[in-house]
Parts: structure tokens; C-alpha cells; sequence
């Protein structure tokens, strides 16, 4: 079951996509700042990390640098959650090394399509396939992703 | 031995008066004294040779040489003693060619020449001069013309007929000729009738007579009884005479040489002086006028200076204004002799009229250069209004001399000086002539170079920008009115000044345009200027110095200074605005966020519940929380159009594609309103020029409003090339059978906010910004957007892009790519 972890300094926003990932079956872990999010991005190391970019102690920004130059947790993906919805914002999210980004409010659909694809890379790269749970609704979902045989 | 004695006792007297005259010439340094004792000399050498030929010591050759050599001698200088001061030109030709003549004439025959045609033409010379004389004598009268005729000419034309049978004659008549000729010298030089200038005139020419009666009587064969002292009687005359006119006279003579002497010294000398004083006057009128600020100034002065030394009456400068028919002027400036304006009553005439033949002629030679002088009569004047006093006397309008010299200004003939005596009638002489011309000279060339300075100055005046320019070692030369102006100095506190006290920058003078630098001005306010410099060489070359131009930036700079300000104040409110909209957007995010989140979960959490009468009501939640966040997004969008800040990376892009894509994104609402959606594409379409992101925002914007605004219809997407306006497109056009719109509301269609009415949103959703922000996406890409519409019948929207070239490709390919664009569009 894929680990994310979820580092959200909004307690709605963290409720919202704890639950409703919870409810597509990961196992979802939180951090509420960027400090505790470095940590358990160390500890407990989740599979994908939706990291939101305004945080107090350190902020998104800081943290992905932070996680992205640490070899232990480099592979971690990291998808960019932020209200800065400026096209410099997402050029700037990947300079520091986010590999996705999505603005907020959430299309959540496109999240989850964004966090699946990952996990897929990750899974076949590790050989040890990951399969997320399905999904009820399946608008616009990618084939091969629901193709998938753990299912 | 009666002759051999006689001479003797000649020879002797004839050389005590040698010896007389030499000691009066001794004693007074008489010139004439000198010539009589030279006469005389030549007298005794006569005899001299007579009696030595007498005695056999020379050969009879010789002696008849010496002879005649020495009698034309004694003429000669005889008649030399009594040449006027005042003698013409003529008179000196005709005395020495008759001294030539006889000179030759008597060399010829001692020599034996016995070819007549030389005789005959040294006669001929001899008669043409005294007929030439006769003829041009001044003073003639019919008395005096008959008696030069019976005494120069009949006896030539006589001797002339004998000479052919006796060469003897032509001497004879020649020796006459220098006697006779000699004692009407002396009869005139003289000019009374005293006994001793009678006898000598008289002797001199019984003197002459001798010579042919003593040839007719030995022709004749008349023995005359003592014949050698007959002959010889009229020397003895002459020289009584002379001594007797030597002390009739002596006293007068002298003084009459005397004051001759000192007459023609003092004449001399007055002419050297008057030239002198002319040449003074010239010359300090050429310093004035080349020296002083304007020729003007001066004029006065100097044509009183050479009025004066010229000893003229009136002097003046006149224009010319036209010369032809006539030749009109006006006298700039005149100067009159102080006692001819009291004559005059001190009246100036203005204008200067030559008309008929003599003005026309006289135009035409100032223009040609030269000098004109002329005397004038009452009637030839030019036109005097004034009415004229009868008779002959001096008339105070009249100029009894006038004399014309051309002033040329620039190379063009301007007018001439004038120069006019009322006085006399005189003739103008060289050094006056020159001098007249050099002060014309001085004139043209004064007014040459004023009228180029007042160019220059004229120029530099109605210049705005200041003008400084230096000398090389960068002390300043000149500078115009508007850099006094501009620096607040008086030219003198410039002048000679080094340049570093105006400007702030010290750097060489290189070569420079439009830089900035700062004037310094006198009260030590600092002024930017725009800048330039330039070296100022002379037409060889040589660096003279630098010409410094330059333009207050004052006011610029103020203007340049408030616009940077605006500027900076745009910027920041423009910033300000920026941020703004960054933090509302990130602000209204969040609680949004909260909103979409919460109520897409609360469906999915009342749906597995199967509290399936919530589900509206959340839908609604969902739908206002979408809308928002659209708005946000559109509102996003148009201030970075209006702001310019919006980019577009423009590639080319497969129209079918991007067709496909638009057309599976838009079909969840396509069927939400039950709608059916035809497309239809003319191939081949090839691709657009835009940016992905904003072309199927376009497409997409278009579609979805076709959507809304259709229920149980048909929309209808049609693609096509088309070419217009000399380039390729590709046409889009989004068709509707929904509520259309009214005329009014396509007028407002792109307006932000506007919708077709208040209503629409609330029942159709949307931000009334799609279309504005659709349409400036269009333009920004160089494509068009267009809308027609019906109220009730439905709307056509048309967007045009700009189509890449089509490139035609291989038919294998081509097969295929038909084939999965069919299924695209399935």
C-alpha cells in the first residue's frame, strides 16, 4: 500500500486530502511544517510526498531543496501543492525540484491521476509493483493505470 | 692770310666768350650759361679746324666734318639754352630729329654717299617733324602757321629739289633750319622785345640765312667782296647780342631761373607731397576700415582725409541701383569741401543720375572695372534739379571734374567712389588715379568682409544653441548671444578666458556629438547641456582650435526627471497591483480549496451513504466554488493581458490533434445539455502558429459557451484553411442553434463582465470574461475573432489563426494520418 505523505500546514486542506487519499486506499501520513515533513520524509519514508509550498519552520520550498539534495531521499517524488497560482510559481517549483504541480483548490482527480503515474515509474523501476486501490469514479482515468493487476 | 687772320682774330673773341660764360656758369651754376659756353666752345672748335686744315695739319675730310659737326653742335646747344620748361613733347622731337637729320645727313656726304634717296629721306624726317610741329602747335594762329611754313618748310621743299644736282643744299638747309629754328627759341624764350634779345634772335637767323645765300651766291657765281668776314658778321651779332642780353637780363634771368628753378622744385615737391599725403589718407583709411567694427563708422572721416589730400571739391560713395537705361545711384555717404557747402548752403544731393550715351558708356566701364573721369559742361551734367544761375563762372552744382572709381563688394560691381573739383578743370594724375583706386579697393574690401561677418554674425546670433569656440590651447575665441544668456557673463568676461571656467567635465577636446556635460555659469549654477565638439581647421588643415556647441537640458532633464518618477510610480502601483492579485488569488485559494474539497468529498462520502437528496444541493456548493475559482483564473489572465506581462511561446501546432483533444475535453458538457456535436474539417488543415496552452483555451472557451447557451441542439465545429490578405489562416468556426443574442448584445460581447444580461449568469454561469480574454489571445497571436449572431436562432462564432505552411506530405503517410484522424474525430 503506497505510503504518502502529505505536508500541509492548513488543517482543512491536510483533513481534506488525508481523507479522501485515505479513502482511495493509501496509507496517508502528515506533517503540519516543513520541519517535521524533512523528518518523516527520513523516518518513514513514504513512496510520494504532496508537499504544500507555504509552510512555517521551513517552507515548501526549502524542504523539497532540502529533500531533493539528500540522497536518501531524493527518489521520494515529490508533487507541489500550492495556492500560488502565478505560471512563475510552477516554474519555480520545478527549478527546486518538484516533479509535479498542482494549484489549489484541488482538481483532485488530476492529483490522483499526476500521483499514480509516479508510483507506476517508481513500481516498475523498484520491481516491486505498487497498486493503488481502485478508484470509483473513473473519469478520465488512464487505462493502462486501472489495467492494473493488483487491482 | 686775310681769312687765315681774321679767323684768328674770331678764334680769339669767340673764346674770350667761352671763357666768359664758363666763368658766369662758375660763378651762378647757370644751366643756360653752360650750354652758351658750350656753343661757343663749339665755335672756336670750327674755326679751330678751319685754320688747322689752312695750315694742311688734318685732312680736308675731317676738316669738313668737323666742320658741320661742330655748327649743328652750336645750334644745338643754343638752342637748348633757350628750351622752354614748359616745352611739349613735339618740340623736343622736332629739335632732335633735326639733330639727327643734319647728324646723319653730314656723315653721309663727308663719307660720299652718292645715292640721293638717302639725302632726299633725311630730309623728309626733317620736314615731316617741322610739318608736324607746324601743324599740332598750340596757340595757332594763321600768322604764325604761314611764317613757320615760309621759314621750316618752303626752304626744306626747296633744298629737297636741289639736293638732287648739289647734296650741299640739304645741309645748307639743315643748318638754317637749327639757326633759324634757334633764334625763334630765343625770340619766345624771352618773351620781350629788348635790343639785345632782337639782335640775337635776328643774328641767329642771319645766322642760318648764310648758310643757303652763301651756297646760291657761289651757284650764282656772285663774287660778294670780303664774303669770309660777311659770313661770319652774324656769330659776331650773336654773341653781342647774347652778352647784351646777358646784362639786360642778367638780374631777371637769374631770378626768372631762380623762381623757374624753385617752381618746378616746389612743384615737385607739392605733387610728391600731395601724393604722400594722398597715399597717408589711403592708408589710414584702409587701417580704419579693415580694423574698426563697420566700414560705416568710418567712412566720414576717410573721405574727408582723402577729399582734402586730393585737394577735391566732393567726395562721396554711391550705391549703384540700376545701370541700365541709365545709370542710377545713391550716395551713401559724401564729404564736401567746407566752403563749397556754404556755397551750396550745405544742401546734399541723394541721388546720381547718368543718363544718355555718356552715362551708358560710363555704367558700362565702372562695371568693367576701369576709371572714369570726365569733365563736365552745363549742358552733359547729370540732371541737377536746381535750377542754374546763367554764366560761365563757377557753378556751385556743377562739377567742373569729375573722376569715377568702380567698388567691387564680393566679387560684384557695387557702386563707386566719387570724386568731383568745382573749382577748375584739371587733369586727374597718376598717383591721384591710384590712389583713388586703392581706397576703392580698401572700400570693396571693407564691405566684403562685413557684409561675411554680418553673415557670420547673423548666424551665430539666431542660433538657440550656445556656441563657444576656442583657440587650441582651449582659451575661448568667440562665443554667440545665446551662450551670454546661458552662462550670464558679457562677452569681455569670456573672451581670452580658458574654457575650463564654463565647463565642469576637464577632458581633451576630442571629437564629440550630443554627450552630456555641465555649463558652469557665472553665478555658479551648474546646467546640463547636451553636448557637442568639433576641431575647427582652417583650409590647410590646421587645427585652429575647437567650436563647442551646446543645448540646454534644463527643462529636458525636469521633464526627463518627472517622467522617470511617473514611471517609477507606475511601476510600483503597477507592482503593487501585481502582488495584489497574486496574494488575492493565493488568499482566495485556500478558503476555495476548503469549499470544492469538502463538498466533491461530502458527495462522494453522501453517495456511498445513499443520501443521494443531498447531492443537488452540495452540486450547487461545487458549482459556485468552481465558478469562483474560473473567475479568479479569468480575472488572473486579463490583468496580465492588460498589464503586457502575458507571454506566449509561439510554435506550430497540428490542427487535428488539437481537435481531438479540444473535442473529448468539451463532451461532458457537450451531453450535459443534451446537445450533439458535429465536426467537420476541410483537410488538408496542416497546423496554426500559436501557443497551445491559449489556442485550446480559445477553442475550448468558444465550445463551452456554445454549450450553455444550447439545449437539445446542435453545435457544430468546422475547421478550414483559408487564405486572404495575402497570407494563409485557419478558420475555426463554433456554431450554435441556442438562444442567440440581439444586436445590442454583440455589441457589448467582449466587454469584460458583460454578459448578454445580468440574468445570463445566474442562469448559464460563466465569468463574462471568456470572450474578452478569447479575443485578446486571438489578437496576441495575430488571429481574429468574430461573432454573428440571432436572438433565439443561435450564435456563430469565428476565430481565425495564422496557418503554418503547409507542408505536402508523402500519400503513404498520408493514408495514415486520414485514417486516425477519422478515428479522432469518431
Amino acid at each position: 500500500m503506497p505510503r504518502i505523505l502529505v505536508v500541509e500546514d492548513n488543517e482543512w486542506s491536510r483533513d481534506i486530502l488525508v481523507r479522501r487519499l485515505s479513502r482511495r486506499g493509501y496509507q496517508v501520513i502528515c506533517a503540519a511544517d516543513g520541519r517535521r515533513g524533512i523528518a518523516m520524509a527520513h523516518d518513514q519514508f513514504p513512496d510520494l510526498i504532496v508537499m504544500d509550498m507555504s509552510l512555517p519552520e521551513i517552507d515548501g520550498w526549502d524542504a523539497v531543496r532540502r529533500l531533493k539534495a539528500d540522497p536518501a531521499t531524493r527518489a521520494i517524488p515529490i508533487v507541489a501543492l500550492t495556492a500560488h497560482a502565478m505560471a512563475s510559481d510552477r516554474k519555480k517549483a520545478m527549478d527546486v525540484g518538484c516533479d509535479d504541480y498542482h494549484t489549489k483548490p484541488v482538481d483532485f482527480e488530476s492529483l490522483l491521476r499526476s500521483m499514480e503515474a509516479f508510483l507506476e515509474a517508481r513500481n516498475s523501476l523498484a520491481k516491486t509493483p505498487i497498486v493503488p486501490p481502485a478508484v470509483p469514479r473513473s473519469v478520465g482515468r488512464n487505462p493502462a493505470l486501472l489495467g492494473d493487476p493488483q487491482c | 692770310m686775310f681769312p687765315q687772320f681774321q679767323r684768328v682774330v674770331t678764334l680769339s673773341v669767340m673764346s674770350i666768350l667761352v671763357g666768359l660764360f664758363a666763368w658766369i656758369y662758375v660763378r651762378d651754376r647757370q644751366p643756360r650759361a653752360r650750354l652758351w659756353m658750350i656753343g661757343w666752345a663749339s665755335i672756336v672748335m670750327h674755326f679751330a679746324g678751319m685754320l688747322l686744315f689752312t695750315f694742311g695739319l688734318i685732312p680736308s675730310r675731317l676738316a669738313d666734318w668737323s666742320a658741320y659737326a661742330t655748327l649743328v653742335a652750336a645750334a644745338a646747344a643754343f638752342s637748348l639754352s633757350v628750351c622752354q620748361t614748359r616745352s611739349t613733347p613735339l618740340d623736343r622731337v622736332l629739335f632732335w630729329a633735326i639733330v639727327a637729320s643734319a647728324v646723319a645727313y653730314w656723315t653721309c656726304m663727308v663719307g660720299n654717299v652718292q645715292n640721293p634717296a638717302v639725302y632726299h629721306a633725311l630730309l623728309a624726317v626733317v620736314l615731316a617733324a617741322a610739318v608736324w610741329h607746324a601743324l599740332l602747335q598750340p596757340q595757332q594762329t594763321a600768322g604764325s602757321l604761314a611764317a613757320w611754313f615760309a621759314v621750316a618748310v618752303a626752304p626744306g621743299l626747296w633744298a629737297a629739289w636741289r639736293t638732287s644736282t648739289n647734296v650741299g643744299f640739304g645741309m645748307d638747309f639743315l643748318l638754317f633750319e637749327g639757326f633759324a629754328i634757334t633764334g625763334w627759341r630765343y625770340w619766345r624764350y624771352f618773351r620781350r622785345v629788348t635790343p639785345g634779345v632782337s639782335l640775337t634772335s635776328l643774328s641767329f637767323l642771319a645766322w642760318g640765312l648764310v648758310f643757303p645765300v652763301a651756297e646760291i651766291c657761289g651757284a650764282l657765281h656772285i663774287n660778294i667782296p670780303g664774303d669770309h668776314v660777311v659770313w661770319d658778321l652774324p656769330k659776331y651779332f650773336v654773341a653781342f647780342g647774347m652778352i647784351m642780353t646777358l646784362f639786360e637780363n642778367q638780374t631777371e634771368i637769374l631770378q626768372v631761373e631762380i623762381s623757374v628753378r624753385k617752381r618746378a622744385e616746389e612743384t615737385a615737391q607739392a605733387a610728391n607731397e600731395a601724393k604722400g599725403i594722398l597715399m597717408a589718407s589711403v592708408s589710414f583709411a584702409a587701417r580704419r576700415m579693415l580694423s574698426a567694427a563697420g566700414w560705416e563708422t568710418v567712412i566720414p572721416e576717410t573721405l574727408s582725409k582723402i577729399g582734402v589730400a586730393s585737394g577735391v571739391s566732393r567726395a562721396y560713395v554711391a550705391q549703384v541701383i540700376a545701370w541700365e537705361p541709365e545709370l542710377e545711384s545713391t550716395i551713401l555717404h559724401q564729404w564736401t569741401e567746407p566752403s563749397l557747402a556754404r556755397e551750396t548752403g550745405g544742401s546734399r544731393q541723394t541721388h546720381l543720375t547718368f543718363s544718355g550715351t555718356a552715362g551708358i558708356e560710363r555704367a558700362a566701364s565702372l562695371h568693367r572695372g576701369e576709371v572714369v573721369s570726365f569733365h563736365s559742361r552745363l549742358t552733359d551734367h547729370p540732371s541737377i534739379t536746381e535750377p542754374r544761375p546763367s554764366g560761365s563762372g563757377p557753378h556751385p552744382d556743377l562739377p567742373r571734374s569729375s573722376i569715377l572709381v568702380p567698388i567691387e563688394v564680393a566679387g560684384s560691381w557695387f557702386g563707386f567712389l566719387g570724386f568731383e573739383d568745382y573749382r577748375r578743370e584739371r587733369q586727374w594724375s597718376d598717383a591721384e588715379r591710384d590712389g583713388f583706386r586703392s581706397a576703392a579697393r580698401i572700400l570693396g574690401a571693407a564691405m566684403t568682409r562685413q557684409n561675411a561677418q554680418e553673415y557670420v554674425d547673423n548666424i551665430l546670433r539666431s542660433m538657440e544653441e550656445s556656441l563657444l569656440v576656442t583657440d587650441t590651447e582651449l582659451q575661448i575665441r568667440r562665443v554667440n548671444p545665446s551662450t551670454l544668456r546661458l552662462l550670464g557673463y558679457c562677452e569681455e568676461e569670456l573672451i581670452g578666458r580658458p574654457a575650463g571656467q564654463v565647463i565642469l567635465e576637464r577632458e581633451a577636446p576630442a571629437r564629440r556629438s550630443a554627450v552630456e556635460r555641465t555649463y558652469r555659469t557665472k553665478t555658479g549654477q551648474l546646467i546640463p547641456v547636451l553636448f557637442s565638439s568639433a576641431e575647427m581647421r582652417n583650409s590647410s588643415g590646421v587645427l585652429e582650435g575647437y567650436v563647442w556647441l551646446a543645448q540646454d537640458m534644463t527643462e529636458l532633464k525636469r521633464v526627463q526627471g518627472e517622467l522617470v518618477r511617473a514611471k517609477d510610480a507606475a511601476e510600483g502601483a503597477n507592482r503593487a497591483k501585481s502582488v495584489f492579485l497574486a496574494n488575492m488569488s493565493h488568499e482566495l485559494r485556500t478558503p476555495l480549496n476548503a469549499v470544492i474539497g469538502y463538498s466533491e468529498m461530502l458527495q462522494e462520502v453522501v453517495d456511498d451513504r445513499g443520501q443521494q437528496d443531498l447531492l443537488p444541493d452540495l452540486g450547487k456548493i461545487l458549482w459556485a466554488g468552481k465558478h469562483l475559482l474560473g473567475l479568479i483564473n479569468d480575472v488572473l489572465d486579463l490583468s496580465k493581458i492588460e498589464a503586457g506581462k502575458l507571454e506566449l511561446s509561439i510554435e506550430s501546432l497540428d490542427v487535428l490533434p488539437l481537435i481531438g483533444d479540444t473535442v473529448s475535453a468539451i463532451r461532458p458538457l457537450v451531453e450535459k445539455n443534451r446537445n450533439r456535436l458535429e465536426v467537420a474539417c476541410a483537410e488538408p488543415l496542416g497546423a496554426v502558429l500559436g501557443d497551445s496552452t491559449r489556442v485550446r483555451q480559445v477553442l475550448f472557451n468558444l465550445l463551452s459557451n456554445a454549450c450553455k447557451f444550447t439545449e437539445n441542439g446542435l453545435i457544430l465545429l468546422e475547421a478550414r484553411r483559408t487564405r486572404s490578405k495575402g497570407s494563409d489562416w485557419v478558420e475555426f468556426r463554433v456554431a450554435d442553434t441556442g438562444i442567440g443574442m440581439s444586436a445590442e448584445q454583440l455589441d457589448r460581447l467582449y466587454r469584460p463582465f458583460m454578459q448578454a444580461d445580468a440574468s445570463t449568469t445566474r442562469k448559464y454561469g460563466g465569468t463574462g470574461l471568456g470572450l474578452a480574454i478569447s479575443r485578446e489571445f486571438c489578437q496576441m497571436m495575430g488571429g481574429s475573432l468574430s461573432a454573428n449572431s440571432e436572438l433565439g436562432k443561435g450564435s456563430a462564432f469565428t476565430v481565425r489563426f495564422p496557418a503554418a505552411t503547409l507542408v505536402p506530405e508523402p500519400p503513404l503517410a498520408a493514408t495514415g494520418g486520414i485514417a486516425e484522424r477519422q478515428l479522432v474525430h469518431a
